[in-house]
């Protein structure tokens, strides 16, 4: 077709010097293709097939007899929740597998699993840690370097203590919808923003906590739970089913577990700390003889229920005489939520009279949280150091290393000043039979 | 020269024609009583038009040798003497008269050839917007763009290439706008142009493209009038070929190849939307495979975690590593559409439903390649349609980039990025940088790449090869 092209380039040497060329190419080709084609071999550190690869979607890691043992939740993908033809085909088979390594370090335990374990261990699924109780006194940051140095755990994973019990009692448990413990962890763990009674904690702020000397970590907790079982196939052997709650904190200190936080304390501490998002609240707003007949027109001494929308927390520092002063000044925004208690809530008296009820309830609780800390674990976890740092950054130098000796000394108030935005879809309470 | 004798002329036409059985002599006697001869390729002639406004006239009418020019009703007769222009004019559909005792010949025009109606071409389609396609008809397409620009300062400017097939080739482009140094770069490249046949206007592109050896398209192609005039007012210059309904236009920046007529018909945000979509097709067309292999023996940890689980357990019984499976795929896509567009329409249907659906789904279910990759072949195969003329570029390049993402992942993935990057801003199109409005950057150019203004009246920024060009040659200077 393109003669005419062919003939001009052939003229001179050019046909001489295309054949170098080509030569040239074929030789790099040589070099080439089969670089391309057996690069599999660098098994560990680059190409891997995902069918090689045991997806682990949860680490649970204990100290039992002085060794370390790893508990790893890996996915069967052949049963796999993604496709539908195969899990109905394949419904009776395993979803999951628990495979468990024994060795005297984290990377040991693990490349232990492979001896058995037909898929290489892929870790960079994880969402959650799950650290036994046993191993989280002895210390959550010795032996966990491998968490930081290796390239496939994430950092943002979570580090939760299985409070009371082994890491590997928790992993296995799957309450969720057909989901794996450590997607069912996760998802609950997810759900912080909306109770606040528990906290998420990745590996690497578990760290920045841990090199900082102005506080120290809580870490979320998860721990078992019977229920009595409400599925019909179940039911009449009085059976129970087992599940996860994760309500609490566990206290670290120097990285290892000196106690717990319980629920209700946590949203004292989330509000300390200024990370609340939601939540709710249930307080009962007092009410003398004289308010009786234009507050209440109903039954009294119930509980009224607060959904938390938005909070803000200040901490001031004030130095007196050498001592150090806290100031807590929360703001709380909420809807009402639940009222038993009958309140005229039309009233504009009635709501301000709720509001400073849920105050006192929220620096009751604020309080609470501090003073466990001040007294029983004589321990900053709330980040106050940060508060003086940023507040005195020049006697923060002098006392830093000092630090947690001097926080159970110091002085503290709470202020919270409570503002209902809503009150619901209804004005008066539905307990209310109206004349 | 012509000889006085029409015998010896006759003899001699036979020669230089090797006797061929579509020539005509004939020869006959006027109504003054001369001899006659009138010669013609039969292929090429209205037969009507000799008939009754050449020979009628000779035959009825004509007084004295002298009148011919004045009796003959047609326009534009020349009277030749060289033999060899007499057969160049025979050769494009003219008739020639030679008269006895007289040693020139007349020549008449009166070609006429069957050609393919006015029809829209397949290749850019368009919904609003002038639906006219060039044809293979020189005359024709001329009276296309003529009929779009009715202007004095349009030129067409006549060449004959090839030196077997005689291929005329006409350069248009409006005298006023037009960069000089193109237009003679433009005929410089075609004065060394010395080949044997032109068959199509793709010959030409070949001819004087740019880096010959690079394949991306630093000519443009259009089969549509109002595409080419469109160039033509920005200052490019435009070359029909005979023959061919492709039109080409010089300089090609790559920004051409993500606009289409339509663009500048439509609602100027809209056109923006679709313009960014085809930069977005770009992409995904080129890297789609190469990132999903990357991805899938590389950087497992990148997948969301559910498409991970249900990509490990499409993969379980799948024999072949993913770059394998990808590189099956992709030829499999690659000789369905070539055998697609080969096959006759009636079969057509029945390659495109087997291969189609039957190929694409048995293969998932035999567990040859997983469901994720054929989605991904499949997208990246139909987004190629939408960017037709960077066609050969997308094709090879995919392949390029799939292999070095299976081979070194995303690292070798961006790597390839890098390199394709870096030849698009190396090259150049008769002067004009390639990615012309970023690289050099010009912000007023910036008017009509992916964002499309407003049309405004006083604006002629766009124009890149008439000012923009003009600076940087004589800058280069």
């Amino acid at each position: 077709m393109i003669a005419g092209v062919y003939q001009r380039k052939r003229e001179g040497g050019e046909m001489i010097r295309r054949s170098r060329r080509i030569r040239i190419i074929i030789i790099t080709l040589y070099i080439l293709i089969p670089s391309f084609i057996l690069s599999a071999c660098q098994a560990t550190e680059g190409r891997r097939e995902i069918e090689d690869l045991g997806i682990v979607t949860a680490i649970g890691v204990d100290y039992i007899d002085d060794n370390v043992v790893v508990t790893l939740e890996v996915v069967n993908p052949l049963s796999s929740i993604g496709n539908n033809q195969a899990s109905s085909n394949k419904s009776q088979e395993q979803k999951f597998i628990y495979p468990k390594g024994v060795g005297k370090t984290v990377k040991e335990a693990l490349t232990n699993i492979n001896l058995y374990l037909d898929k290489q261990v892929f870790l960079s699924h994880s969402n959650i840690l799950v650290i036994g109780e046993e191993f989280a006194k002895r210390g959550t940051i010795d032996l966990m370097d491998f968490f930081l140095r290796d390239n496939d755990p994430r950092e943002d994973m979570y580090i939760v203590v299985a409070k009371g019990c082994k890491a590997s009692d928790i992993i296995g448990i799957r309450a969720g919808l057909g989901k794996p413990t450590g997607n069912y962890l996760y998802d609950t763990f997810n759900n912080f923003s909306a109770t606040g009674k528990c906290i998420n904690i990745s590996i690497a702020e578990n760290y920045r906590y841990y090199y900082d000397v102005s506080n120290e970590p809580v870490v979320g907790v998860v721990q078992l739970k019977e229920l009595t079982s409400s599925d019909e196939e179940l039911k009449n052997d009085d059976s129970t089913v087992t599940v996860l709650d994760v309500s609490g904190g566990a206290i670290l200190k120097n990285g290892k577990l000196v106690g717990y936080f319980d629920g209700d304390e946590m949203l004292g501490f989330n509000m300390i700390v200024g990370d609340l998002r939601s939540g709710t609240i249930s307080f009962h707003t007092p009410v003398t003889d004289k308010d009786k007949q234009n507050l209440i027109i109903g039954k009294d001494g119930e509980l009224t229920t607060l959904d938390i929308i938005r909070t803000s927390t200040k901490r001031k520092i004030s130095i007196k005489d050498g001592k150090i002063h806290l100031t807590i000044d929360a703001k709380l925004k909420g809807a009402l939520n639940e009222i038993n208690q009958a309140l005229n809530v039309i009233d504009s008296e009635v709501i301000s009279r709720i509001e400073e009820a849920c105050s006192k309830k929220v620096e009751e609780l604020i309080s609470k949280t501090l003073e466990k800390g001040q007294k029983e674990f004589k321990l900053d976890s709330f980040s106050i150091g940060v508060a003086v740092h940023q507040q005195y950054p020049k006697i923060w130098k002098e006392i830093a290393t000092e630090w947690q000796n001097i926080f159970p000394e110091i002085t503290y108030d709470v202020n919270v000043e409570t503002t209902i935005v809503k009150i619901g879809l209804i004005n008066y309470p539905a307990n209310l039979r109206r004349k | 020269m012509v000889s006085k004798k029409i015998s010896l002329n006759k003899e001699e036409l036979k020669e230089i024609f090797n006797n061929t059985s579509d020539l005509i002599l004939y020869e006959f006697n006027t109504l003054c009583n001369c001899k006659a001869l009138v010669a013609y390729i039969e292929s090429l002639i209205d037969r009507n038009g000799l008939y009754n406004d050449l020979l009628k006239p000779l035959i009825h009418e004509l007084k004295s040798p002298e009148d011919i020019l004045t009796t003959v009703p047609i326009a534009g007769a020349v009277v030749v003497s060289d033999m060899k222009a007499i057969v160049k004019e025979m050769l494009m559909g003219k008739a020639a008269l030679f008269i006895e005792d007289k040693n020139e010949a007349y020549i008449f025009e009166l070609g006429k050839w069957q050609k393919r109606q006015i029809e829209e071409p397949g290749n850019e389609r368009v919904i609003k917007g002038p639906k006219e396609g060039f044809v293979e008809d020189i005359s024709v397409n001329k009276g296309l763009i003529r009929r779009r620009i009715k202007n004095p300062n349009l030129v067409f400017e006549d060449y004959t290439f090839g030196s077997k097939t005689n291929t005329s080739v006409s350069l248009v482009y409006l005298a006023d706008v037009v960069n000089p140094a193109i237009l003679n770069e433009l005929r410089q490249r075609l004065k060394n142009i010395n080949v044997e046949s032109i068959l199509d206007a793709s010959y030409i592109e070949q001819l004087i493209k740019d880096s010959s050896k690079s394949i991306i398209p630093t000519v443009g192609h259009t089969e549509k009038p109002d595409v080419a005039v469109g160039k033509i007012l920005e200052g490019r210059i435009a070359i029909i070929c005979d023959a061919s309904p492709i039109v080409l236009t010089v300089p090609k920046i790559f920004i051409e190849n993500l606009q289409t007529s339509e663009d500048y018909y439509t609602m100027p945000k809209y056109a923006t939307y679709l313009r960014l979509l085809r930069v977005f097709s770009l992409i995904i067309a080129i890297t789609l495979p190469g990132i999903l292999v990357a991805l899938k023996s590389f950087h497992q940890e990148m997948l969301p975690t559910s498409l991970l689980m249900s990509m490990a357990s499409s993969r379980e019984d799948v024999p072949f590593s993913a770059l394998i499976e990808a590189l099956l795929m992709l030829i499999f896509l690659e000789i369905i559409k070539e055998s697609s567009i080969r096959t006759p329409t009636a079969v057509g249907q029945a390659v495109t439903v087997v291969s189609g659906l039957v190929l694409g789904q048995t293969a998932v279910q035999a567990g040859l390649v997983g469901p994720v990759m054929v989605i991904a072949i499949g997208v990246s195969g139909i987004t190629e349609f939408i960017l037709s003329s960077l066609k050969e570029m997308i094709v090879l390049y995919r392949f390029i980039i799939l292999l070095l993402g299976g081979t070194l992942g995303l690292f070798g993935v961006v790597c390839g990025i890098i390199m394709i990057i870096v030849h698009l801003i190396s090259i150049k199109s008769f002067g004009i940088p390639y990615m012309y409005p970023v690289a050099p950057y010009d912000k007023d150019s910036m008017k009509d790449f992916i964002i499309r203004y407003q049309i405004d009246e006083k604006d002629d920024s766009w124009r890149i090869s008439e000012k923009k060009g003009r600076r940087r040659n004589d800058k280069e200077k």
